[in-house]
């Protein structure tokens, strides 16, 4: 059993590993601070959690997986692009060829779409466990709010993701979602006070949504830049200050 | 704050270091990595991996191998263009080649000049002979001649994935 250890030596005892693992792996309290705050990627996680935190039945570890989750749906989703096109004579064929023809294609699409279905359940969860614990009380309720801010996010990465199979299921549900938009108070032409600021069918909140007032070629590339860079980027930067608000009021709230 | 670096070392004095302490203790930790860098593994080969998810199965491409017609559309001792194919169809008496537009030196494309019987690239002005051989300008090598044959039908059917050498001619 000594190979190991000598090779591990031989691996990290020199400048090159040095300059890129700044320190040891030796296991005290200071090098495990040492190891979040200095990681680019790390160092956004508080140094030091307590001890509560770490409990899985008091966390449920559900904001993780969601976030989690998310990153899987990023990597998921940009290799499905390589071979999705959002045009309306392209987009189901191009589907059809993802799952029939492409390798490993099946899976990548089905392991997005299931990713999607459980972030929507883990959000719930996630919030169910905040409401729970009392978590969203002060000094979190702003922290809450941006929680809320990135449930509807998820829900609208749903909903535009939908859409863009461009099958008879996206085209029905993108019907049903955005005819409620056509309620929308002041900003849908059916919707209440909307008299006052003269919405038409071909001006109101649905028209924007959709680049015209039916389901065409201009809503499927609406759907489909909102699915993929308009909304992930706005839910990274909620996210950034979602985990930063953690951190500052407090850390993981802890059991009462 | 100034970090001190001295004495640190990645394998802790008791055997193994952290990395690898096998005990009983934490062989569910162990095969629990296993399991996610297998995974994590499964995932990057099937991606990244020979004809994994880069490499696809059906190509939108135009086929190399194509119909040109029958023999009697190309008159005897001419040469035909096909442009969008990017062959010269020669005939000479009942013999047929198939030769590349695509001219040895850049890849420009080169034409066939009549009056002269050679063809010639407009680029640098490599010529080649009415066989494909070139004898000036910068290009290195003859025009390539792919394989040409005669199908079921009596159409000509040429397949520019195969190339041949240069005195292969198909005699019809």
């Amino acid at each position: 059993m000594k190979l190991i250890p000598d090779l591990i030596k031989k691996i990290t005892d020199n400048e090159i590993w040095r300059s890129v693992f700044r320190h040891g792996y030796t296991d005290t309290p200071r090098n495990r601070a040492l190891q979040i705050i200095s990681n680019v990627w790390l160092h956004l996680h508080p140094a030091k959690v307590r001890e509560h935190g770490t409990k899985i039945r008091f966390t449920w570890c559900m904001g993780g997986i969601t976030f989690f989750i998310f990153l899987f749906e990023t990597i998921t989703g940009i290799l499905l692009m390589f071979y999705y096109v959002p045009d309306v004579n392209r987009a189901y064929a191009d589907i059809v060829d993802l799952m029939y023809v492409v390798p490993f294609g099946r899976f990548l699409r089905n392991s997005h779409r299931w990713g999607a279905h459980a972030m929507v359940i883990t959000v719930s969860i996630h919030m169910f466990r905040v409401f729970l614990t009392g978590s969203y009380k002060p000094p979190r309720q702003f922290n809450w709010v941006v929680g809320v801010v990135l449930l509807v996010l998820t829900f609208l990465l749903s909903f535009t993701g939908y859409l863009l199979p461009w099958d008879q299921l996206g085209y029905w549900a993108i019907t049903v979602g955005t005819n409620m938009a056509r309620a929308t108070p002041f900003l849908g032409h059916e919707g209440p006070f909307s008299y006052i600021l003269g919405m038409r069918p071909d001006n109101d909140i649905r028209f924007a949504l959709l680049g015209g007032t039916l389901i065409e070629a201009p809503a499927l590339l609406r759907a489909y830049v909102w699915h993929c860079i308009g909304i992930p980027l706005v839910a990274s930067a909620l996210m950034m200050v979602h985990f930063w608000r953690v951190r500052k009021d407090g850390g993981i709230s802890g059991p009462l | 704050m100034e970090i001190k670096e001295k004495n640190q070392s990645y394998t802790s004095e008791k055997e193994g270091g952290i990395w690898f302490s096998f005990s009983r203790r934490n062989i569910l930790t162990l095969a629990g990595w296993g399991l996610f860098f297998a995974t994590i593994g499964a995932y990057l080969s099937q991606i990244f991996g020979y004809k994994g998810f880069f490499y696809p199965k059906v190509l939108f491409e135009p086929s190399p191998r194509f119909s040109v017609g029958e023999p009697r559309a190309f008159p005897e001792n001419s040469v035909t263009t096909l442009k969008s194919r990017k062959i010269f169809i020669v005939r000479d008496g009942n013999s047929f080649k198939a030769l590349s537009v695509v001219c040895q030196h850049l890849g420009c494309a080169v034409e066939f000049s009549k009056e002269k019987n050679i063809f010639e690239c407009p680029c640098h002005g490599s010529k080649y002979y009415r066989n494909g051989v070139n004898f000036a300008g910068p290009a290195p090598r003859p025009l390539d001649h792919f394989e040409v044959v005669l199908d079921d039908s009596g159409k000509l059917v040429v397949d520019t994935s195969k190339k041949v050498p240069l005195n292969t001619e198909l005699i019809v």
